[in-house]
């Protein structure tokens, strides 16, 4: 495991597979109280201000793909953004929603971590990336607080005799609404990757939009409680391929974590889906 | 004289063969009203449930956190602090989460049974006077109806269970009447009513069931 600026940590590897991890800024000085009177800035001004300029909320919290071996490896950053330490877990899971053990450096095969960041702490972890075959699922922060942790995935492929490719995986939140995924098959494969972090069935109803708006054909998706799903979207959704346009995922109530991938031969990137639209809802009959 | 030195001793021991007073705290139907213990309590009573019927997944992890984040839902101002509150439940829930999954003797018994052995919340004669407490406190009649109702229904259980009697909650006369602690304010007596029966039986189902 590495760890990046801090001046104390201690590691304990918990007999359940929950790695413990405590990381904190243990000395004073001058540059400490300018961080301090920085963040009792922050706390007075934009955080509750209401406005949505913030990066971080309690509802982000899913790293909706997630990836080791088979020349795959994922690294995770945290950083503390509160002016008080806080603790959090950070657990894995397999496309079925069970516990997904995963090989974390530092850590043995661990199925989660806890960790505990004083103010200004941030940490990294790395997963081996030593198996030989991929294993794929996601992630999830998850608080019994509503501290402000913020953070990232990176996924990287290494193949022998080119460049590493990187792509990064914000942490998301789970959209309860109606969200859109802009796609392009034309020279690109688009992928996405859904996770639902509640303990309920989600049904997610999509129409698929070309690039003038129209629907041109639509589908269901069912994902079960901590279930993930991840797919390229011209094999599994073959309206797509070779189009370009937009997904439209009419989301109800409890809502589910997604990402984006898009894939031009070995290079890759990762990007939002979009929130807030005005279309009038219409969905699959 | 020595009569009355005699006299004098044999009070005096009377005196002190009494059982112990209870104290104040013990006295009320409702539980206590120290915001903590209060939070405590009711965080236990989940966080027993919640580990008798799961396992230490991570989606039960998860479940946990998400649960332990809103572990002041159902404060109310007048229970005191609600920090307090919200430690106390999540260290009760923690800890009831902890003795079921560890399979320990719960203790539901220990909290939630009156200490008064001489209590009976089927007996109509008994001094309710010190439940008033609840509302000076302005604790919502709904929560005063669920907290005496729960603990109410987990004593009739024992008292049932102890006689070798078949489960019954609805035959018992504190649920028919369904007052207990009413004291006309903040709640209609069908409100108080429902909430005090819908708490009794699960408190005589904790109390009759297999989780002690």
């Amino acid at each position: 495991m590495r760890v990046r600026n801090t001046t104390a940590l201690s590691i304990i590897i918990a007999a359940s597979g929950i790695a413990q991890t405590t990381v904190g800024l243990t000395n004073s000085g001058p540059g400490d109280r300018f961080n301090q009177q920085a963040l009792q800035y922050r706390e007075g001004g934009a955080k509750k201000s209401g406005v949505r300029d913030v990066v971080v909320y309690p509802g982000d919290r899913v790293i909706a793909q997630f990836v080791d071996g088979g020349s795959w490896k994922t690294s995770m950053y945290f950083v503390n953004l509160e002016n008080h330490s806080v603790s959090f877990q950070v657990f894995f899971f397999n496309d079925d929603g069970t516990d997904m053990s995963v090989p974390i450096l530092g850590q043995g095969v661990v199925r989660g971590l806890t960790v505990t960041l004083e103010t200004a702490g941030s940490v990294q972890f790395e997963t081996a990336g030593t198996a030989p075959n991929l294993a794929q699922g996601w992630a999830l922060l998850s608080q019994s607080t509503n501290d402000s942790v913020g953070g990232m995935a990176v996924f990287r492929q290494s193949v022998p005799g080119r460049s590493d490719q990187e792509a990064v995986v914000p942490i998301v939140s789970q959209y309860d609404s109606h969200f859109v995924l802009l796609f392009d098959n034309t020279a690109f494969t688009t992928a996405i990757a859904l996770a639902n972090p509640t303990n309920n069935d989600v049904s997610i109803p999509v129409n698929i939009r070309g690039q003038n708006g129209q629907i041109i054909d639509q589908r269901t998706i069912h994902l079960g409680p901590y279930n993930h799903s991840a797919f390229t979207l011209p094999d599994t959704w073959t309206s797509t391929a070779g189009r370009r346009g937009a997904i439209e995922f009419l989301a109800s109530g409890s809502g589910v974590g997604a990402l984006g991938l898009r894939f031009n031969g070995s290079a890759f990137t990762s990007f939002h889906v979009l929130e807030n639209l005005n279309w009038v809802v219409n969905p699959p009959q | 004289m020595n009569k009355l030195l005699f006299a004098s001793a044999a009070a005096l021991l009377a005196l002190m063969w009494q059982p112990a007073p209870l104290s104040a705290q013990d006295a009320y139907h409702g539980g206590p009203v120290d915001a903590r213990q209060h939070g405590y309590e009711h965080g236990y009573r989940d966080g027993f449930a919640f580990g008798r019927d799961t396992q230490a997944s991570n989606r039960e992890q998860d479940m946990v956190n998400q649960r332990l984040r809103t572990a002041d839902k159902d404060y109310q101002e007048g229970f005191g602090s609600r920090e307090q509150y919200r430690d106390g439940y999540t260290e009760g829930f923690r800890s009831g989460m902890t003795d079921a999954r560890s399979g320990n003797r719960s203790r539901l018994e220990e909290l939630f049974r009156p200490k008064d052995p001489n209590y009976e919340p089927d007996r109509r004669s008994r001094d309710d006077r010190v439940d008033g407490i609840y509302s000076q406190n302005r604790w919502p009649a709904t929560h005063i109806a669920s907290d005496i109702g729960y603990r109410d229904g987990f004593d009739a259980a024992q008292r049932d269970r102890q006689q070798g009697r078949m489960s019954r909650p609805r035959r018992h006369a504190a649920w028919k009447n369904g007052m207990h602690g009413y004291d006309n304010q903040g709640a209609s007596k069908d409100q108080y009513r429902n909430a005090y029966r819908a708490a009794f039986e699960n408190g005589y189902r904790d109390g009759f069931g297999n989780y002690r």
